[in-house]
Parts: C-alpha cells; structure tokens; sequence
C-alpha cells in the first residue's frame, strides 16, 4: 500500500523513503535516476518499495540528485503525507 | 542481478515465472543425463568415462549459456565486472581461431557490471549455496572414507555421484537461486 506516493511499510529494507514521490513530482524516470546515481534502474523500484536500503553513498548519491538532504528523503519512521504538511492537520481527517 | 538481454531469443526471462521454469528444466536434464551416464558405468563398466565428458560439457556450455553467472551471456548479469565494451560491428581483431566477434551484441552496459544490490545479492546467493555445499562436501567425504574401508562398487560409484553433485551445486546453485528468488523485472518507466 501506498500513501501519497511514498511506501506506506517499510519493506525488508527496514527504511520508508519518498523516492517515488519525488520522481514524480519531477518527471524523472527511474532511468534517469538510476543513470544519474551510478545503480540499475531495477534497484530503483526495489528502493522505491522499501525492499532494499541503499548503502549511505548511494542514499546521499540520491539527495545530492534532488538537492534534499537524507533526512527529507529516508527515514525510519513513516513520512507524514505531504498534504498534511503544507495544508494542516486536519487535511486527512476532514475527508 | 537478471541480464536484460535474454539469451533465449524467442521469449522474454523478465518473469519469474519464465525463468523458474527454466531453472528446474536445467536440473532436471543435468540429473538426468548424469543419471544416464551413471546407468551405462554400470552396464560397461570403464568403457567411456562419462564423467569426465560430463564436466566440461556443463561447465563450458551449459552453466555459461543458460544460466549465466561466469562470463557475458546467460541469464545472470556475470559476476565478476566484464571490462570490455561488445561492439554493436563486427571486431575484426584477428586471433589464431579467425577474426574475434563480440559475444552478445545486444548487451547493454547495464548487464556488464553489477551496482550494489547485484552485489550483495550475488554474495547472499553465494552464501547459501556454500552451505549446502557444505553438507555434500562432509557427504563426499564420509563415502570415501566408507570406500577406503568397505570398498565395495556401489559406494565408489556413490562417491563419484557426491563429487558430481557436489561441482553441480558449486557451479550452479548460486545461480539458480538468484534467478529463482528474483521478482519479476520492471520497465523503466
């Protein structure tokens, strides 16, 4: 399952990450990514499903990519959905 | 880890589901030609040693084509970085055998070099099948040891099936896993 573009469990790799997201948002094809950070566009997608945790070089390769830092890409708690932080609280519940 | 390149050229091994199957045929005719290798040791005993044919046939042939793993080709990426680039032309570089031609011309520069998850499943792969060869290498053993001792025909034969299977597993097992445990391959989207 997925909320807002962003593996909703962590998967084996232990990590939530908002890689898909963040593609998404900038049309770049997992190609593209995987190109530009040196990996197979098919470790990508087992990233983008939480069922690998990159090496630090590789996460840092990815938030060098999208200008981010790690933390705003990585993380070992669940995101809060991206709605809910720029429109309030209250965004999820109102529904 | 799974070369995109199929080296079937009529059928994708994108799929899992594909590729299982063709792992098991790949054991199953191992098994079984060795098995009729074995069959006519018994019968003329000495007369052509089969398994001395049997190695080279499935290293040099079988593993590398069909599963892959040790060199380009096959439908593991090689495990062991390939430094060279195939041309999509022909390469007139001439050796004593004749001019010298890539070996796969579709491969992409993706399937020659393995980025980190390849590795660490390459090593995981490793692992496991090293354990189960283990457990032969002890079987291998103990039916010598029983041979020195007992020596009866059967348990020489038996050894030489365990030292068969033990090369099987070494040459193929890491491979099969892989391509056994791998999901089904995504498009780049």
């Amino acid at each position: 399952m997925r909320e807002n573009g962003q593996a909703a469990q962590p998967g084996e790799s232990g990590l939530y990450n908002r890689i898909a997201v963040l593609r998404a948002e900038r049309g770049i094809s997992r190609q593209a990514l995987a190109d530009a950070v040196g990996v197979n566009y098919q470790t990508i997608g087992f990233l983008e499903r939480g069922e690998y945790g990159p090496s630090l070089k590789l996460a840092f390769q990815i938030a060098e990519f999208f200008g981010l830092p790690v933390e705003a890409i990585f993380s070992t708690k669940p995101f809060t959905p991206l709605s809910q932080q720029v429109y309030g609280a209250n965004t999820g519940a109102s529904r | 880890m799974i070369a995109e390149s199929s080296p079937f050229p009529w059928f994708s091994t994108a799929r899992r589901r594909t590729r299982r199957l063709i792992v098991v045929a790949y054991w199953i005719v191992a098994l079984c030609v060795f098995g009729i290798v074995q069959w006519k040791e018994v019968l003329r005993p000495g007369h052509l040693d089969g398994l001395g044919l049997l190695f080279p046939l499935q290293a040099i042939i079988f593993l590398p084509a069909i599963l892959g793993g040790v060199r380009a080709g096959g439908m593991v990426k090689p495990f062991r970085g390939v430094h060279w680039a195939p041309s999509q032309q022909h390469d007139e570089t001439q050796t004593l055998f004749g001019p010298r031609r890539p070996v796969v011309n579709s491969m992409t520069a993706a399937d020659l070099e393995l980025d980190e998850r390849d590795l660490r499943e390459r090593d995981r792969m490793h692992f496991y099948a090293y354990t189960i060869a283990r457990w032969l290498i002890l079987l291998f053993l103990a039916l010598q040891v029983g041979a020195v001792f007992l020596s009866p025909d059967w348990l020489l034969r038996a050894g030489d099936a365990a030292f068969f299977l033990l090369a099987l597993v070494i040459w193929s097992l890491p491979q099969s896993m892989i391509l056994w445990t791998e999901p089904d391959m995504e498009q780049p989207q």
